[in-house]
């Protein structure tokens, strides 16, 4: 993982997580849990992403099962 | 109900032809070219005619809840819980459209531009961009659209012209030679890439007409369906269906061949800085449409508040995705459209039942039928369907005769290629019609609301 992008994202996340922690008594409750929602996701997927835990992502089942397995029908099919 | 946003009928189509155009140019070709070989242009017919569903269903929407967007639609009908599932599910979809596109324009960019710049700066600095039009709405996306839009729609048309030193007509025959079948399959696989239409549900709340919007959005998917075909006519033509078929980033390869004289040279150059910008515009439309549907979430008026971490989730969940180039193209080019396919459907039956339950007993304004621009809006709307159907015949009878006539499969092609341009321009006289018509009724009521 590129360091230059690690310091950057981190302090794009520190700055954004201290402006919602300022900002979050003036939101409605709704939009609270939605962008709070966000935020644990990010931090979640952020730490996945220095393990490399690619498989955890739906997209791994869709790319790499799913696409493969209407690629080979199709192939079969034409 | 979300803040006033104002987008013309022209700036809508216009939107909607770059969405569908510059997505289906990354790695589509390659596809359609492994599946029904020298005949991959005959694949945007259906995916046409599946465009015109969903703006059918949106117009609908428009007429039973005006003033709301997809998502708030799908809460009133579907309730708190029923509708908060079936919205997530359309937020995931949206997601997914977002990554795919980010990761895949993030590695054609690492792959053929900037081969040392590290894949996570080039998507953080795309990313960016995108969160600097989500500050924004979809008016200054429109704008901006309409800058680059119809310069690349004429680059893409020049391109027959740049390259006819390389082109060669033999390469396309003989045509309809593969089976009907395989042309089926190719119009549902870009069925599905035509799915991304869908994102505009999200703007329904600023369209006020519904049947502008319908006539606005077919003429966007004409558009978008006669370019495509041009441009893999122009593929075939140039470098054939083996060599198509084989290449992950076929157009790139295709604008590398041309050559004007000795001196004019890397023009591809220049075609790329003029797709880049209107790709880049598809991806914030779809960012805006998903910020869209969060803040219906969050139950707020704007939905800029989630702009910040939206973005940083974008970032970091792109980042997991894909991690192989072959396992974005090979995504694109088949998982999503049949995800498209199997979600879409469903939930614009839905939809269009929802709508007409809502619009019964309820009146509604009726055309005003004498006009001369009534009458020019029925001419155009019919040569459209007519040219439409005559397309679908052309592909059909010229696939059935073409062994035993031996020209058939010719004029056939060149027949679908007529109508379809018939098609384009009469898609664009009806919208400009019923806009007139649209102005008139307006006038109209303007005049006796005053005299009253």
């Amino acid at each position: 993982m590129n360091r230059v992008f690690l310091v950057l994202y981190g302090l794009m996340l520190l700055a954004s997580l201290i402006q919602f922690f300022m900002k979050r008594k003036n939101m409605p409750v709704k939009q609270r849990r939605v962008v709070g929602f966000f935020y644990l996701i990010t931090i979640g997927l952020f730490a996945a992403l220095q393990f490399q835990l690619n498989v955890i992502m739906p997209t791994n089942y869709l790319a790499d099962v799913f696409s493969v397995g209407l690629q080979q029908w199709l192939e079969k099919i034409r | 109900m979300i803040h006033k946003q104002v987008i013309n009928h022209r700036q809508i189509a216009w939107l909607i032809g770059s969405v569908l155009i510059t997505g289906a140019l990354i790695s589509q070709p390659q596809t359609l070219a492994k599946i029904a070989k020298n005949d991959a242009w005959f694949a945007y017919i259906i995916p046409t005619f599946y465009a015109m569903l969903v703006a059918l269903v949106f117009a609908r929407l428009t007429r039973a809840y005006p003033g709301k967007n997809l998502f708030e639609i799908i809460f009133l009908v579907g309730g708190r819980w029923i509708g908060g599932i079936v919205n997530a599910i359309v937020l995931f979809y949206l997601w997914l459209l977002i990554v795919a596109d980010i990761k895949g324009v993030s590695f054609y960019l690492h792959l053929t531009l900037l081969p040392r710049t590290p894949l996570e700066i080039i998507l953080l600095v795309f990313v960016l961009v995108l969160m600097y039009y989500g500050r924004t709405s979809t008016e200054v996306a429109a704008r901006v659209n309409e800058m680059y839009f119809p310069v690349f729609f004429l680059i893409a048309t020049l391109l027959y012209f740049t390259l006819s030193n390389e082109y060669a007509v033999e390469r396309l025959e003989p045509v309809l030679e593969s089976k009907i079948a395989a042309v089926g399959l190719i119009n549902l696989v870009a069925s599905g890439m035509f799915g991304d239409i869908f994102l505009f549900g999200a703007f329904l709340h600023a369209i006020s007409h519904s049947r502008l919007l319908y006539s606005t959005m077919k003429h966007g998917a004409i558009i978008a369906g006669f370019s495509l075909t041009l441009v893999m006519v122009i593929q075939l033509g140039v470098m054939g269906y083996l060599i198509t078929s084989r290449l992950s980033f076929p157009l790139h390869t295709l604008v590398q061949q041309i050559h004007i004289t000795d001196f004019l040279d890397r023009v591809e150059v220049i075609l790329f800085s003029i797709w880049f910008p209107a790709f880049t515009i598809k991806v914030v439309i779809t960012y805006i449409a998903f910020l869209v549907g969060v803040g219906s979430f969050a139950g707020q008026h704007h939905y800029a508040a989630c702009n910040g971490p939206c973005g940083l989730f974008v970032v970091v969940s792109s980042l997991l995705s894909f991690p192989k180039t072959d396992d974005v193209l090979r995504f694109i080019s088949y998982g999503m459209p049949a995800i498209s396919l199997i979600l879409q459907l469903p939930l614009l039956a839905f939809l269009f039942a929802a709508a007409r339950l809502r619009e019964r007993g309820s009146g509604h304004d009726p055309l005003p039928v004498h006009t001369r621009e009534y009458k020019r809006f029925r001419t155009w709307s019919w040569i459209n369907k007519l040219a439409l159907l005559v397309c679908v015949v052309s592909i059909v009878g010229g696939a059935l005769l073409e062994e035993r006539i031996r020209f058939a499969g010719l004029v056939s092609g060149a027949t679908y290629f007529f109508c379809y341009l018939v098609a384009l321009v009469s898609s664009y006289l009806e919208m400009q019609a019923i806009n007139h018509l649209k102005h008139k009724q307006t006038q109209g009521k303007e005049t006796a609301a005053a005299e009253q």
